[in-house]
């Protein structure tokens, strides 16, 4: 009974989790479509420029959602870390007038630091991910704000206008989709070719058992932290590039992204389990399908409610997904596991 | 009177008023009767706030959609009263209704598809959000009852009348927690879920209430506000999401769920809010007071930590209590 | 099925409660096959049994957790099927768990009548809940005010609280489960009186526990469990010896494959030695030493402190005391990542499903896990094919039953999921390893196959822990007999390989726990004589 591997399997089972990839390809598809027959310009090379530019940062904020995810934790600091990495980059780029070689550095060390923190906090104290990050998040946001008084900053940076402006062989490719493909296949390379990434997967699937196998959870755990807060750094620099006039309040809308590219791509919150090309495919998914809202014409102040929709559908399109995989890969083995647990209950 | 004093937030609303004293002898502002107005306008809000949030704690589960649901509620009662002239009353029961509403459907597609309240209420609470910004086009009502505005600003002395209602809302999410049957089977639920079941108390059903009773508070917060922003703004709600958690947890509600300590949300409020204005008036900027927020929550839960670190011992997974002693003789 | 049907139990007294004759059976492998538990209205039976004898799954079939696939359950002599534990409630059986179910935060009262608290125009009212509850309180001794929160009682209280509300339930049939196991002398006491008190008021009790001394001083009959059997089926307790209890239990002779003693033995240098530890968990003056090559069987009963021992030499929990050396040289292991990293120690976990494996991760995922850091690249980078040459061969060896390496675990009988557990710390090539419990819930061929493994480990040099209930695996396989009781080394035994005698002097030591131990008996004659030493120093 293929369940692991049945990638182009049932229809019934193409839109969640490990089939995530060719569900969001099909619905890509129809989105797609409908919009290039419902509007006119969506296949336009500024439409597709922008489609690429938002989707780009939105997969690396999936990616940096996801680094917890899978370690069975959450980062609902994404944003506050990209207003304290937006607000170093515009200060060191126009304050200090640093050089984009030094800044960029500077601005992912910062956000690998600032993870880093909360990770360190939440393995001294124990408490759950979600409360240290919530805090974190009031923090940082907060101190950016703080420390950089709302100033804006405006980015004059040739390297970073062509990253986020320029064009990449066609008029239509933005050449940050380039940065979020090389970020998705380095997430890629940790998550199924090395043994970091395995372990992170083993940790979030079932932390005692990986402690038992001798795994130093604690130093997997920090590891996720702060390449979570490196992929969030790295969002930021992309927000900036195309944004350009940027201040500390950078990052207040990104939670639900995050969330959402890394749920619809087939991250199961439960940890232990990953799609990269999932996470790739849910972010273009999702501002195609904001941009050809815009397309057709729907005001832009109707544009939060699919975000919320889209997230709910996927979330119980994957559940039903995972109930029908369990009933079904649950049949012949639950009586020998079932042996083993009466009686396993007696012991001290 | 002991009793009173050994609780959670005693402490913390002693030190808040001693600062408070201090304040109003250093700096010429805070002591006035305006600036503690409109700290207690703020506290009110605040207080209603993390009522919704604790009530869904209490059953160890969490709701993101508090601020989602007082923004369509916020755009339902304006919309009701400016738009298609209903009376003050009508456009308010219909608002709450909705709340209640919101929060069932919350409620139960938690249990129905066995989720986790976390991912459900994100995506539920920004479909509400938008909603409210769909209908509106983005554009608040500014005809506004006035009713509400003067329940919003009213004020005798330092005296608002926003206090009114928050005070009545503790007090109602306080006794009902204390006194109904429904409030100690959410409590049971969120304690020991295993005992609870055992004695046939139904977790579906906690959870359902649970959503629907914050629901119902955040209709309620969202027709307070109205009155203090003087408009009707799908916007309502959009930065209540820490705010939401930071109330309840520094109020002393344990996020595992099993206690919701009512009038402790509302200490958390008073806390919070002055500590909000002191900032201010010190001249320090606002944004200090979000860090300050966050500084705060982990104050409360480390506290609560290291209390209940005295009680256990620290073991890895397993309680010794296979460990017997051996009988003398 | 019963070996010893009691003859003084007039056959006229009809039981009050009666499990007659079930079998039950877990996908295929039985927990229960024929197994009989029958009380008389005002008594304390006694349920005694080991690990994987059935204990449980009795117990939960007389609360309604379970459904027999076969036998009956009669009340009163009138057959009753409960189909949910409420069912089992309204015909009056409560059962006490040995997990706290209470509401910390709620009050003794309250908790009494948890879901059908008192109202009074629709209002809980406290006065009343206490007034109730008071008279249940102070019927198991529990002098405290009612409104006293449940999160200030001791273990004890707590216990005598849920008695007291089994009682309130009106329960004609009270099912204590361990009720003593983390209780002080003073509360046993206390405990002892309610019961006794209970009994005469007739009520059917069914006292659980592994605590000899303290079935003696409560209980009337007693029936033993063994591999989902009776092996005593309600015998009156002053018919039956100590000793015999335990023999009931352990089981007595039957056939023996090759036994220890035929395997090649070269105990080489000592692998692990524990010198006088104590831990967090109450061992103390804990010796033990493992030599490469050898099999150590540590044996007890449940609740002596041995999986806890284990959790300490792995970190897992601290060792508050003495020394630990691996190799000859004082160790300090902070957690297994330690142990496996720089002293190849092993654990095999008796807690499969939560602990030993990932459930929803490939086999080859889960057997590699401990080989990881060995096999990548300088940079980190891994592959499953560079994985799968230490995956493989362990599986191979261990012969598991699958259809490919990246199949899940969780697809795998118990048996072959055992079998993968174990597997890992092949892979890893541990120098000790330390099994736990790893032949419970698995089927027979798998049985075998571990136990292959074990003595095939020792031949290879490896040392080796086995922690086992089942005192025939443990004489079957173990060079030397650590027996624990109470967190502590009760005896250290060498190990002739025959059951008979060395049953023997297992049962004594565990039955003189408190007292010295003395020589041994003369049907122990063949028994090393070296065999019955104290706990030696270092």
């Amino acid at each position: 009974m293929p369940i692991a591997g049945g990638r182009f399997g049932r229809l019934d089972v193409v839109f969640g989790g490990q089939t995530s990839a060719f569900g969001l390809v099909l619905l890509i598809g129809l989105t797609w479509t409908a919009f290039t027959l419902a509007g006119s310009g969506f296949l336009s090379s500024f439409n597709l420029f922008s489609i690429g530019q938002l989707a780009a940062r939105d997969a690396v904020l999936g990616m940096a959602q996801a680094m917890l995810v899978v370690a069975a934790r959450m980062n609902l600091a994404v944003g506050g870390i990209g207003a304290v990495c937006t607000s170093l980059l515009g200060f060191l780029l126009v304050s200090v007038a640093a050089p984009l070689w030094l800044a960029v550095p500077l601005v992912c060390a910062g956000g690998v630091l600032a993870a880093l923190l909360m990770g360190w906090v939440e393995l001294t104290t124990g408490l759950s991910s979600f409360v240290v990050t919530l805090a974190f998040l009031s923090v940082y946001a907060g101190g950016a704000l703080l420390v950089t008084g709302g100033r804006q900053f405006q980015i004059t940076s040739q390297a970073l206008t062509v990253l986020g402006s320029g064009t990449l062989l066609s008029p239509a490719l933005c050449p940050l989709v380039a940065v979020a493909i090389a970020c998705g296949m380095v997430c890629w390379l940790l998550y199924f070719r090395s043994s970091l990434g395995w372990k992170m997967l083993a940790v979030g699937a079932n932390e005692r058992a990986a402690r038992v196998s001798g795994i130093n959870v604690p130093w997997v755990v920090l590891a996720a932290y702060g390449l979570s807060g490196l992929l969030c750094a790295i969002a930021a620099i992309m927000n900036a590039s195309y944004e350009l006039n940027v201040n500390a309040g950078f990052g207040a809308d990104w939670l639900l992204p995050s969330f959402i590219a890394a749920v619809l791509g087939g991250v199961a919150l439960t940890g232990g389990e990953v799609s990269v090309a999932g996470i790739l495919l849910a972010a273009l998914f999702y501002d195609s399908l904001q941009s050809g809202l815009t397309i057709i014409n729907v005001p832009s102040y109707w544009i939060e409610l699919p975000q919320g929709l889209v997230l709910l559908v996927a979330v119980l399109l994957d559940q039903l997904r995972r109930r029908r995989a369990r009933s079904r890969h649950r049949a012949p083995a639950v009586g020998a596991q079932a042996a083993a647990e009466p009686e396993a209950a007696v012991s001290p | 009177m002991r009793r009173l004093l050994s609780t959670q937030w005693a402490p913390l609303l002693a030190a808040t008023i001693l600062a408070g004293i201090v304040l109003g002898f250093v700096t010429r502002q805070f002591g006035t009767a305006f600036n503690i107005y409109t700290i207690l306008q703020t506290a009110a809000i605040y207080a209603a706030i993390g009522l919704a949030q604790m009530v869904v704690l209490a059953v160890a589960d969490m709701s993101l959609a508090v601020g989602g649901i007082a923004g369509l509620v916020t755009i339902t009662v304006g919309g009701l009263y400016d738009a298609q002239h209903c009376s003050v009353a009508a456009a308010v029961a219909a608002g709450l209704g909705l709340g209640l509403a919101c929060g069932l459907v919350n409620g139960l597609i938690i249990v129905g598809m066995n989720l986790s309240g976390f991912i459900v209420t994100l995506a539920t609470g920004t479909a509400f959000t938008g909603i409210a910004y769909g209908i509106t086009s983005a554009i608040p009502y500014s005809t506004i009852p006035p009713a509400l505005v003067s329940l919003g600003q009213g004020r005798v002395s330092f005296f608002s009348f926003l206090l009114l209602p928050a005070i009545a809302l503790t007090i109602a999410v306080g006794a009902g927690f204390r006194w109904l049957p429904i409030g100690r089977s959410l409590l049971a639920v969120g304690g020991n879920r295993e005992a609870a079941l055992l004695s046939g108390i139904s977790r579906a059903r906690a959870i359902v209430v649970a959503h629907a009773a914050s629901g119902l508070l955040a209709g309620i917060t969202a027709v307070m506000y109205i009155g203090v922003l003087r408009s009707a703004t799908p916007a309502t709600g959009s930065d209540w999401l820490i705010i939401s958690f930071a109330v309840p947890i520094i109020g002393g509600t344990a996020l595992v769920g099993g206690e919701a300590p009512a009038m402790g949300c509302f200490v958390a409020a008073l806390v919070l809010a002055a500590i909000n204005d002191v900032l201010i008036v010190l001249n320090v900027n606002t944004e200090a007071v979000q860090m300050a927020e966050g500084l705060l929550i982990f104050a409360a839960v480390i506290s609560g930590k290291l209390g209940q670190r005295i009680h256990g011992p620290s073991l890895m997974w397993r309680k010794p209590a296979a460990r017997g002693r051996v009988r003398a003789s | 099925m019963s070996e010893n049907v009691p003859a003084d139990v007039p056959e006229a007294v009809p039981s009050r409660f009666a499990i007659n004759d079930v079998w039950k059976s877990f996908g295929g492998v039985a927990a229960l096959s024929g197994a009989s538990l029958r009380l008389l209205p005002g008594e304390i039976h006694a349920l005694i049994g080991e690990n994987g004898a059935g204990k449980s799954t009795l117990i939960n079939i007389a609360t309604g957790v379970h459904r027999p696939d076969r036998g009956r359950v009669l009340m009163e002599g009138r057959e009753v099927h409960f189909v949910t534990p409420g069912a089992a409630a309204a015909h009056g059986v409560a059962v006490v768990h040995q997990e706290r179910n209470l509401v910390r935060k709620f009050s003794l009262a309250e908790n009494l009548l948890l879901g059908r608290q008192p109202l009074t125009g629709g209002v809980v009212s406290y006065r009343r809940m206490a007034d109730e509850a008071r008279p249940w309180l102070e019927r198991v001794g529990l002098d405290l005010d009612p409104l006293t929160e449940a999160s200030c009682l001791s273990p004890g209280q707590a216990q005598l609280l849920e008695i007291a509300k089994a009682l309130s339930q009106r329960c004609r049939v009270l099912l204590l489960d361990e009720p003593t196991s983390s209780i002080t002398d003073t509360e046993f006491d206390h405990l002892r009186g309610i019961l006794t008190e209970l009994r005469d008021a007739g009520t059917s009790i069914v006292f659980v526990s592994h605590k000899l001394e303290e079935v003696y001083a409560l209980c009337s009959r007693i029936t033993v469990l063994r591999d989902g059997r009776n092996v005593l089926d309600g015998a009156p307790l002053s018919g039956v010896s100590q000793p015999e209890i335990v023999r009931a239990m352990v089981g007595r002779p039957i056939e023996l494959r090759a036994g220890g003693s035929s395997r090649k033995r070269r105990a080489g240098a000592p692998r692990l030695e524990l010198c006088g530890v104590s831990t967090e968990f109450g061992h103390r003056g804990v010796d033990l030493t493992v030599r490469s090559g050898e099999i150590i069987g540590l044996y007890g009963l449940v609740g002596a402190g041995r999986t806890e021992l284990a959790r300490c030499i792995m970190g897992l929990g601290r060792i508050t005391g003495g020394e630990l050396r691996v190799n000859g040289q004082p160790a300090r292991i902070r957690n297994p990542y330690d142990a496996l990293r720089h002293h190849r120690i092993g654990y095999v976990s008796e807690d499969r499903k939560d602990e030993g494996l990932i459930i929803s991760h490939s086999i080859s995922r889960n057997v590699g896990i401990t080989v990881w850091d060995k096999v990548k690249h300088r940079m980190g980078w891994i592959s499953e094919k560079r994985a799968r040459l230490h995956v493989e061969p362990p599986l191979q060896r261990l012969n598991v039953k699958m259809h490919r390496l990246s199949q899940p675990v969780g697809s795998l009988s118990g048996g072959n999921q055992q079998k993968v557990s174990a597997a890992k710390w092949i892979a890893a090539e541990a120098e000790l390893l330390i099994f736990d419990e790893p032949t419970v819930g698995i089927d027979v061929a798998a049985k075998d196959a571990m136990h292959r493994l074990i003595v095939e480990l020792a031949e290879d040099g490896t040392g080796l822990l086995l922690i086992s209930s089942d005192l025939r695996e443990v004489v079957q396989l173990a060079d030397r007999i650590l027996v624990m009781g109470d967190f502590r080394v009760l005896a250290d035994l060498a190990n002739s390989g025959e059951y008979a005698p060395t049953s023997e002097l297992v049962m004594r030591a565990i039955t003189q726990a408190t007292s010295q131990i003395q020589a041994p008996a003369a049907g122990a004659s063949r028994a090393d004589q070296s065999g019955l030493a104290e706990p030696a120093g270092p």
